[in-house]
């Protein structure tokens, strides 16, 4: 498996990144959390970076994925 | 209070480690006799606080009922204790009957005194513990999510109480797709004069029936008022006649917790228009031209489901008396609470 930096943005309140977060943990990849409630500044890079305000976004290396997108995330990982 | 101090406030009243406090004896139960955790020795218990008209309960159900079926025969006692919210919500036969209408059929305690609640120094709902054979609360979790989290807890508890156990597969974790997505929602409203917002001119008439006009400008976060309406401590009472009440609110799904002495038919309009098939809550009944809730018995009803997250107003108009509780929103494209 090529290994890409994985960054997740979430908010403890939102489902999906929860959904998100366990998902990655269950396959094992290890990831950055950051919380766009506490770092206003990663939060407006995450705006421009998906150009939405939705959560979770996940950077795979230089690509953006937008919501919790199992097929997108194993692509860009290339994982089955 | 920010988030940093919630957490550490969360941290510290955390119960891993620590002997599970008893079951306050004398409550009343539904789909059981009387429970104690000193006679579930051996057995692994867990404490789900909930209660039913709330959404985020709501949402945390499915997997309750799921474990329940999977787990039960397998040594796993599931508890809801039912600890109320709303002053309807401590009537045994409201309770009762939204255990059948959900198809619970673990245990449920109620806990309208809020005994077993004080026992464990809780704050929050939905909250799930377990405990372990031993009777030491193992896991603890605040608030909805934490599924496979728990479930996999579950699975080690019960095996440790009894190595030799054959547990049937943990379910796969669920497919998301494309538009599994969660977006900033307008906060959960309530509607009495002791935590609401009214955002009429006229403000609350605290206890007294007022007549209110809605000037047509809406802000989120506010409820708007038209006609007469009584303002109560939880909740709003629409004193018959014509009149209405709206919101403008920014989430995916729309609930309104509510109730009536006699049958209300409410109808429904989001941005003055009637909802469609596309976008009514499953409370809704949509008809040519119109559509309307039917509201009688207390509990919250699914008022509008969109399929994309967005800013909208929804009005409630009556003619006849109903009580209004709280307006809950969901945030998550891809779920339908």
């Amino acid at each position: 498996m090529e290994k890409k930096k994985v960054v997740v943005y979430s908010a403890i309140w939102c489902p999906w990144c929860k959904k998100a977060k366990e998902w990655l943990t269950a396959q094992k990849i290890p990831f950055k959390e950051v919380d766009v409630e506490k770092e206003p500044k990663a939060a407006e890079e995450m705006v421009k970076k998906s150009g939405q305000t939705g959560i979770p976004v996940i950077e795979i290396g230089d690509e953006i994925i937008v919501g919790f997108d199992v097929d997108r995330i194993k692509k860009a990982l290339k994982i089955k | 209070m920010d988030i940093g101090s919630v957490e550490q406030l969360i941290a510290g009243s955390k119960w891993q480690g620590k002997a599970a406090p008893e079951i306050v004896p004398g409550l009343q139960w539904l789909n059981s006799g009387p429970l104690s955790l000193k006679a579930l020795r051996g057995k692994i218990v867990l404490i789900d606080f909930w209660t039913y008209s709330c959404v985020n309960c709501l949402r945390t159900l499915p997997h309750l009922k799921q474990w329940h079926k999977k787990y039960s025969a397998k040594g796993l006692v599931i508890i809801g204790v039912h600890t109320p919210e709303f002053a309807f919500e401590r009537d045994q036969d409201n309770v009762a009957a939204a255990v059948k209408d959900f198809g619970i059929k673990y245990p449920v305690v109620l806990d309208s005194d809020y005994s077993v609640w004080k026992a464990w120094n809780n704050a929050w709902w939905p909250r799930k513990l377990l405990v372990d054979a031993k009777g030491v609360v193992r896991y603890d979790h605040i608030g909805e999510g934490g599924y496979d989290e728990a479930e996999a807890e579950i699975i080690k508890l019960l095996k440790e109480a009894n190595p030799a156990l054959k547990l049937p597969e943990k379910e796969p974790a669920q497919k998301a797709e494309r538009g599994a997505v969660c977006y900033p929602t307008t906060a959960e409203l309530y509607c009495g004069y002791s935590r609401g917002s009214i955002g009429n001119r006229e403000g609350y008439g605290e206890e007294r029936i007022a007549e209110y006009v809605d000037a047509g400008q809406h802000k989120e976060g506010f409820m708007y008022l038209q006609g007469s309406w009584l303002a109560k401590e939880e909740y709003l009472y629409h004193a018959g006649k014509a009149g209405h009440i709206q919101i403008r609110f920014r989430a995916t799904t729309v609930n309104a917790v509510m109730s009536a002495d006699k049958t209300c038919e409410l109808e429904v309009t989001i941005d003055g228009k009637p909802l469609t098939k596309e976008n009514a809550g499953s409370d809704v009944v949509v008809e040519k031209d119109r559509s309307f809730v039917r509201v009688k018995e207390p509990r919250m009803y699914n008022i509008i489901r969109l399929k994309r997250h967005a800013s909208r107003e929804v009005r409630l108009s009556a003619k006849r008396s109903f009580s209004i509780y709280a307006y809950t929103f969901g945030s998550c494209e891809g779920l339908d609470m």
